[in-house]
């Protein structure tokens, strides 16, 4: 692995769900080619930390304006998935921690997350997500974006820990953390 | 793995933004314009910086008394009031939520149409201009299809007020279409005023008539029309049956859709089309009318008709999702191996695999 330059971020350092080299030349992606093949990617992350698909779009927007200028940098195109989770993560704690503000201050009047999941899902199953998306608005945003990754994203422990930038042992505490606020909502499921 | 853990890893597929094609395709459009927008900002931010630096030295440094100095005056963006929330549409429209109790419901946003509807309150639209895309507000019973760039409306207790405040916009209520032109405003009441004071030219053409509310977004009217006994059957052209397909899906009628579609299918096979209407007939028989086995033939057809399309892909994963629902695990588990196959780094690998049974 090519050390990384000093100052900058570790871009090789995340191997999350890598890929092999989507080009033969491993030639850097433009940014159209790398939202068109990853874009419903980082899609799918965004909603299952946010929840809210309406928010979906502007964080996919978000991540490839952020992440653009570290694309023509990536020796290992492969490594452009594994980056995008990092940076999705990220702006998804963002955009969480303004959602947590504006609850405070009475300006999110909350969401329904019954749609959180898709109309074919189990009935059950749609109800028992929409009552875990409520609950994880009340957690702070690391605990909650730990816990999600875990559990609906169903990363390792050790890829929780990349993705969040923070230890093993942080990423633990942070779940159990969520963990204790979810186990209110499940019961007896 | 506890009962909970289990229900959330087979659940964990159906979190899913469905981002397909048409989605990413717009928010492409999105990304480059915001991208656009943040260089002007900087380029400005970075010359603002430059003129305050120079005018500062300008001060700070003895000249003589007659010595200019550069002011620089900027105009400030029209400010939105402190208290509107924001709801951001993918093709880059915002909606201004004015008032507290304003709400955005049933939310459609597609490629060539973007509907929704508000509860009572004080909203601004603010519309990318797009000639191809209808951008149509259901409030109260009134459609507003805005055609400008910026619509203000209100929806009362018994009217709807609506100012064109950039372009102009159709209110289709009662039967009726007006049009406002920039800068024009209208009170329509919700119900159905006995005397009318502007009469409206008198369409006898029904074909055109359906076609145009259709165009227009108002696809609950084109239905109305398009079910009147006096109403010319849809012709048997491929837009025309597309389009009436999309007029029964649009405004809550889907079984209405299917023939249009299996006329496409029957009639129009070789047209570029055919496999969007077979997709798309497979959807309403998954989605909307709930059977699994006519819409697992309806994507398989689509793949047959054109298998090089962008949709095959997808086409493939719902037949496997369709297969499942029916409850023939092994044809499900065929067509998923068969997706695996053609696309191991496929979008749906996980969610085909899990259908498919073959995690």
């Amino acid at each position: 692995m090519t050390p990384a330059k000093k100052g900058r971020p570790h871009l090789y350092a995340v191997g999350v769900n890598d890929v092999p080299p989507v080009q033969p030349d491993d030639a850097p992606l433009t940014l159209d080619q790398a939202f068109r093949r990853f874009a419903p990617y980082v899609a799918a992350i965004g909603l299952r930390i946010l929840g809210r698909n309406d928010e979906v779009d502007d964080l996919v927007q978000e991540v490839f304006l952020a992440a653009q200028r570290s694309l023509k940098e990536l020796r290992q195109p492969g490594a452009i998935k594994g980056w995008l989770a990092t940076v999705t993560v990220r702006l998804a704690g963002q955009r969480l921690r303004k959602r947590r503000l504006r609850s405070w201050l009475r300006l999110d009047d909350g969401f329904d997350y019954e749609d959180v999941a898709a109309t074919t899902a189990d009935p059950s199953d749609r109800l028992l997500l929409a009552r875990i998306y409520a609950q994880l608005d009340r957690v702070p945003s690391k605990q909650r974006i730990a816990w999600t990754l875990r559990y609906i994203e169903g990363e390792r422990l050790e890829h929780v820990a990349l993705l969040c930038a923070c230890s093993l042992a942080t990423a633990k505490r942070r779940i159990a953390a969520a963990q204790a606020a979810v186990d209110r909502v499940l019961g007896d499921d | 793995m506890t009962s909970w853990q289990d229900r959330l890893e087979r659940s964990r597929e159906d979190v899913d933004p469905g981002w397909d094609d048409a989605r990413s395709e717009l928010a492409l459009v999105a990304l480059v314009r915001k991208k656009k927008r943040r260089t002007r900002i900087r380029t400005a931010a970075l010359a603002t910086v430059a003129v305050a630096g120079l005018a500062w030295t300008t001060l700070h440094i003895p000249e003589p008394a007659s010595a200019p100095t550069v002011v620089v005056q900027h105009q400030s963006a029209e400010s939105e009031p402190s208290d509107a929330r924001l709801v951001h549409l993918i093709d880059g429209s915002r909606v201004l939520l004015l008032s507290p109790e304003a709400r955005v419901h049933n939310l459609n946003q597609q490629a060539d149409l973007i509907a929704l509807d508000v509860a009572a309150g004080r909203y601004r639209f603010d519309v990318e201009q797009r000639p191809s895309r209808a951008f149509v507000v259901g409030a109260g019973g009134v459609s507003v299809t805005v055609l400008g760039t910026r619509c203000v409306l209100e929806l009362g207790e018994s009217a709807v007020h609506v100012f064109a405040e950039r372009g102009s916009v159709h209110i289709e209520a009662h039967g009726q279409i007006h049009k406002l032109n920039d800068g024009q405003r209208a009170e329509v009441p919700l119900l159905a005023p006995t005397k009318t004071k502007h009469v409206l030219r008198n369409d006898t053409d029904k074909t055109k008539r359906w076609k145009t509310l259709a165009e227009r977004g108002g696809y609950d009217a084109a239905f109305a029309v398009l079910k009147q006994k006096s109403t010319p059957k849809v012709r048997d052209r491929t837009e025309e049956l597309l389009l009436a397909a999309d007029v029964a899906r649009f405004s809550g009628h889907p079984r209405s859709a299917v023939p249009y579609l299996e006329q496409v299918l029957k009639k129009h096979r070789k047209d570029p089309r055919a496999s969007l209407a077979a997709f798309t007939l497979g959807r309403v028989w998954l989605r909307e009318l709930g059977q699994p086995r006519q819409a697992a033939d309806a994507f398989a057809d689509a793949r047959a008709i054109a298998p090089d399309h962008p949709l095959a892909e997808d086409a493939l994963a719902r037949e496997v999702e369709a297969w499942h629902q029916a409850g023939e695990t092994q044809r499900a588990q065929q067509r998923a191996t068969e997706y695996l196959l053609r696309y191991p780094d496929g979008r749906r690998v996980a969610h085909v695999r899990r259908l498919g049974d073959l995690d």
